[in-house]
């Protein structure tokens, strides 16, 4: 009879195994006591639970390139914005006396300073054919860069995800339509159609802002430059289809789950469900997509710059540091290659770190 | 299939009347028109001239009238760089050397990305894999204009001197050999990569394992089983790489002075020759969608699985 017990207790105890168990007479009052306090202690979970964050983190720390990536890009952040600060030179300061210097030489002017017993600050990377500090301009080219991707980014990030999740959620013939659309945006030939928006903009904005100073929308061109508001409007145009195309897709899963028809049952319009319910669901994909966009955005940036349709002086940025640099390309090689090294250490680290964030946050996207 | 076709074709004309509508629209946004050059005409000159050439009329009006010029080959002429020339001579002029580079960029593009890919993948999880990953991942974002800059500094005018400077037309042919590295350098990395991936994943299927059961060797197993269904994913990056070559030429051409379209475009852009602009853009543009079409429907009709597995 014990081993008939033993047997049953065993399996799940169903409707059949109490009443057997019942027949046996092994079911006293005491089976149906409350659990004395250790028993319920042994069921808790040992430690707390780790949410999508801590998840996400988790794994992103253990992917060590993407975190040297990060690291590498927090000492560029502060290379680009501390940095301009941190140094006695400004970027669009012409000192006479230094011309052409090469990196941590001293003109004469300096050396007879030093020898009178000043301290001057080394031109680390020398100084260009206007007397200015190349570490300076490479700086605050590096800003420059830096604070076009991340906000040609958020800008992809607005329009994409509002797009994409209109698109999802509506779903049927908006959704076709809206994803037509996307389809025929995504086969133009972006880098040539937003060079011809850099291109013909630009005069259209200078003579914008020339006729109305005053006006509230002339002052971020005046303060941006007509160049940097044209890679941002071609920016907004082509590059928000891959954003779309992944918040669309996030949206269409999402919108069938249960938490959406109970917010529905409660009377949650659509605008509602689609900024409380669905796009916060969405965060993981836009964070990865959104710090991929940023280094396609400064890749862009310094193409056009090269090209000359970009950053116009006095300001800088590096891709137009690196178009400068041709000029004495053979005598003054290191011009090209200090600023080119901080385009690439940038392009790279963002693109490593996003691919791994991008692995971490959204698991099902890895490659 | 036959859908695939009609989808992709419209799709193919909606872009191209995108591209269109654009360019005519920018074109109309730059200030001053088209005949304000250095001499300012008089009022009644002005409006005499837009009634002559329709630029009083509605702008869809004119839009129309402008896009069967452009469909006849009438692109306008040039403003200011060849005075007076249509712009559709000078492409045809240059643009059969941008193709020349281009296409030899592209197939040492291929060649060497299917190769090292394939090298990655049998090497996968040894040093050398590491090595041409790492490798592979930074020609993916070194901008073109950077490692032409300094292999020219290297190889033609700084250290060793071995290669021409300039790339003009009567260029013996080893001048090519490093722009057409240069410009292949970025989509081999990326052909690398693809072929690593999609290799690793048909090493990994049943019909390999039979291919050793049975004693094949090493080689054929690699070149006749896996390769052949690797490289169905890497054509389809040949659409965008097509993309990258003529934009990457842009920079390639003028770094070293080749007589291309690519340089002659950049150089409309600081010379701000509109109507060469324009007829550029918009033939580029079409040469590109038009490209892209054809590798498309191509692809869908090397590997006839992709509309199968679509469907399900």
């Amino acid at each position: 009879m014990q081993d008939k017990l033993k047997n049953l207790l065993s399996l799940h105890p169903g409707d059949e195994a109490i009443r057997q168990l019942a027949e046996l007479g092994a079911l006293t009052a005491d089976s149906f006591a409350p659990a004395p306090i250790e028993d319920r202690q042994s069921y808790m979970p040992r430690q707390k639970s780790i949410g999508y964050w801590g998840d996400a983190w988790r794994r992103l720390r253990k992917n060590t390139v993407s975190m040297v990536a990060l690291l590498v890009i927090g000492l560029l952040l502060c290379f680009a914005f501390i940095g301009p600060e941190a140094i006695p030179y400004k970027y669009d300061q012409q000192i006479r006396t230094s011309l052409n210097l090469a990196p941590m030489q001293h003109s004469e002017a300096e050396l007879a300073a030093i020898a009178s017993g000043e301290r001057v600050f080394p031109h680390v990377f020398g100084t260009d054919t206007h007397g200015r500090d190349t570490m300076a301009r490479v700086m605050v080219g590096a800003r420059v860069s830096m604070t076009i991707g991340i906000i040609a980014a958020l800008l992809v990030l607005l329009i994409g995800s509002l797009y994409g999740a209109i698109a999802g959620f509506f779903g049927g013939l908006a959704d076709n339509i809206m994803m037509r659309v996307v389809e025929v945006i995504s086969s133009l030939p972006d880098v040539l159609v937003v060079l011809l928006i850099a291109v013909s903009l630009k005069p259209a904005l200078d003579s914008f802002v020339n006729a109305n100073r005053q006006n509230a929308l002339a002052r971020p061109l005046i303060v941006l430059g007509p160049s940097i508001v044209a890679i941002f409007i071609a920016f907004a145009m082509l590059y928000w289809v891959t954003m779309a195309r992944i918040i669309r897709g996030n949206v269409l899963q999402l919108k069938e789950q249960e938490f959406v028809l109970a917010a529905r049952a409660l009377g949650a319009s659509n605008a509602r469900l689609i900024r409380k319910h669905l796009l916060p669901n969405c965060i993981g994909s836009m964070i990865a997509a959104t710090c991929l966009e940023i280094p396609a955005a400064i890749f862009l940036e310094s193409f056009l710059s090269f090209l000359g349709v970009g950053v116009q002086a006095p300001l800088t940025s590096l891709g137009s540091m690196c178009s400068d640099a041709l000029g004495g390309i053979y005598t003054y090689t290191y011009r090209l290659i200090i600023p080119a090294l901080v385009l690439l250490t940038l392009l790279l680290s963002f693109n490593l770190f996003g691919d791994g964030l991008r692995d971490a946050l959204d698991p099902r996207l890895k490659k | 299939m036959v859908e695939y076709i009609i989808k992709r074709v419209l799709l193919g004309l909606a872009a191209l009347i995108v591209v269109s509508a654009l360019t005519f629209l920018l074109m109309n946004l730059i200030p001053g028109g088209p005949f304000l050059s250095e001499k300012a005409p008089t009022a009644e000159v002005l409006a005499a001239l837009e009634a002559k050439y329709g630029l009083n009329r509605p702008l869809h009006q004119q839009y129309f009238t402008w896009l069967s010029d452009i469909l006849r080959g009438d692109f306008g002429v040039s403003f200011k760089m060849q005075k007076n020339r249509p712009v559709i001579v000078i492409i045809g002029e240059m643009f059969p050397t941008s193709v020349k580079v281009g296409v030899f960029a592209m197939l040492w593009a291929i060649v060497a990305g299917v190769s090292l890919g394939c090298f990655a993948a049998y090497k996968r999880g040894r040093l050398t894999d590491s090595v041409l990953r790492v490798v592979t991942t930074t020609g993916v974002v070194l901008p073109t204009f950077v490692t032409a800059t300094i292999l020219l500094v290297v190889f033609a005018g700084g250290i060793f001197k071995i290669l021409p400077v300039i790339v003009d037309k009567n260029a013996e042919w080893y001048a090519y050999i490093l722009p057409c590295f240069t410009l292949g350098l970025n989509p081999m990395c990326n052909i690398a990569r693809y072929t690593r991936s999609s290799m690793l994943d048909a090493l990994s299927q049943e019909y390999i394992r039979t291919a050793y059961a049975k004693g094949l060797n090493t080689a054929a197993i690699i070149f006749k089983h896996a390769l052949r269904n690797a490289l169905i994913p890497v054509i389809s990056y040949i659409g965008p790489m097509i993309a990258y070559i003529l934009t990457g030429g842009f920079v390639i051409e003028t770094v070293f002075s080749i007589p291309g379209l690519g340089r002659y475009f950049v150089q409309s852009i600081q010379n701000r020759d509109y109507p060469i602009i324009m007829g550029t853009t918009i033939f580029l543009a079409s040469f590109v969608i038009i490209m892209t079409l054809a590798v498309d429907i191509l692809y869908r009709w090397i590997d006839p699985r992709i509309d199968l597995a679509k469907e399900a």
